[in-house]
């Protein structure tokens, strides 16, 4: 199902002028490293369309961490630096998740297969009103 | 979004329903939990169940870090039940949340005493793979299921750690177990046919994404899971129309021709349809990425 999420994502992204420029994905526990084989594949698949596309891996045993309190708990792939639009963007999101970004009605493609009604590319409801980007 | 507002019968309930499912929504659980809690009849109304939801509660509180919480219930719980081994998995669950490695002890002491503590040993499954111990999870994993061959969870976890591991033949070795089973199952059906398209077993997948939409008995009870199987439909019939011949490591033969292309034009009217119905749509009268499924579709 991640296959035809990400062609309906690109779809997506290509009819707003836009494109997928990154991945995230945060592993189930501390001790997971890496992007594992399926993040692989996902970041193999997205490149085949766009070259440059950045993998990000969010490293749960950081996030708690007051030593990463500017660019926290991400490391990229492929390694060459990457800089970031708004250095803040990542503590933002933390700060979004904290006030109960999960208890909002936040979707995805397999969520949607739930419940159609469900606006997974858009999540109106998760948009961060406070954003200047 | 604005939540319903909540009342002791409905919390009663949706609780009760969740314990019914298996349904983990810990956040709604705990929510819905305190609400009980907090009413002047609420551990009253329960009734019998008392002591199941304080069993729910607990595992809810200790998924989203509410560790006083989860203490407040278990020492209810150790009130009531000084003995029981449901209690001692709690016990267990609440280590887990302060240091797997203590929690690993415990559960292997636990099971000195009494190795066919089948929760505990789960429960120390658990842990090593929590703790990415992954050659023994998979070792201990493996002897529980030679000792407990009907556990249909456990073969449900161990495909999963395959998969995680990328051992995919492995993966749908252990849900061919899961399938013998529980055969009319479609959800293991469905699961072995993304494990075997993630394998790039492309007949195989097909096989098992027909399977699933054969085994579901009612098109209103099983939309999701047949939604998902059209789409595997879909997916998998536009492989085959483009490589007829596409390698099969289990060596399925390939639906091809004819029936190939009616199945393709089948799965394609049912997500069109799926994605037309009134049933979906938003008050709006929109099904949100509609355009792009039809487009995907290639409509």
């Amino acid at each position: 199902m991640m296959e035809i999420g990400i062609e309906l994502a690109s779809t997506y992204a290509a009819d707003a002028g836009l494109s997928i420029v990154a991945y995230y994905q945060a592993n189930p526990t501390i001790h997971t490293h890496g992007f594992g084989p399926v993040g692989d594949r996902i970041l193999t698949k997205l490149r085949q369309t766009a070259p440059d596309t950045v993998g990000f891996l969010v490293q749960l045993d950081e996030l708690s961490s007051k030593s990463s309190a500017e660019v926290p708990a991400l490391i990229t792939n492929p390694a060459a630096h990457v800089t970031l639009n708004n250095k803040r963007s990542p503590i933002r999101a933390l700060e979004l998740i904290a006030s109960g970004l999960q208890s909002a009605s936040f979707a995805d493609f397999d969520d949607h297969l739930e419940n159609m009604q469900l606006d997974w590319l858009n999540n109106p409801e998760c948009a961060d009103q406070d954003w200047s980007g | 979004m604005a939540q319903p507002t909540l009342t002791l019968s409905s919390a009663l309930s949706d609780l009760s329903t969740a314990r019914v499912r298996a349904h983990r929504d810990s956040n709604e659980i705990v929510r819905k939990g305190l609400f009980v809690l907090e009413q002047k009849n609420g551990l009253k109304a329960l009734g019998g169940d008392i002591w199941d939801f304080l069993e729910q509660l607990t595992i809810a509180a200790l998924d989203i870090g509410q560790v006083e919480l989860a203490d407040d219930c278990i020492a209810r719980l150790e009130v009531q039940f000084p003995k029981s081994p449901r209690v001692d998995v709690l016990r267990g669950m609440r280590i887990e949340a302060k240091d797997l490695g203590l929690a690993l002890e415990y559960y292997e002491h636990t099971l000195e005493n009494d190795e066919t503590n089948v929760a505990i040993w789960k429960r120390l499954i658990a842990v090593l793979r929590q703790q990415n111990k992954t050659e023994r999870c998979v070792k201990e994993l493996v002897t529980f299921l030679d000792t407990f061959y009907s556990d249909l969870e456990g073969w449900l976890e161990l495909a999963d750690l395959y998969a995680s591991l990328n051992l995919y033949t492995r993966s749908l070795q252990a849900l061919s177990h899961a399938l013998l089973l529980a055969p009319q199952n479609p959800f293991h059906a469905l699961r072995f046919a993304e494990t075997a398209y993630t394998a790039n077993d492309i007949p195989l997948a097909l096989r098992y994404y027909l399977r699933t939409i054969e085994l579901i008995d009612s098109e209103e009870d099983g939309k999701e899971t047949g939604r998902r199987a059209w789409f595997g439909v879909k997916l998998c019939t536009s492989h085959l129309s483009r490589t007829p011949n596409l390698p099969s490591e289990s060596n399925t033969l390939p639906v091809q021709g004819k029936n190939l292309a009616a199945l393709e034009v089948l799965a394609t009217e049912r997500l069109s349809a799926a994605y037309s119905s009134t049933a979906n749509t938003k008050p709006d009268g929109k099904v949100p990425g509609r355009k792009e499924v039809l487009k995907w579709l290639g409509q």
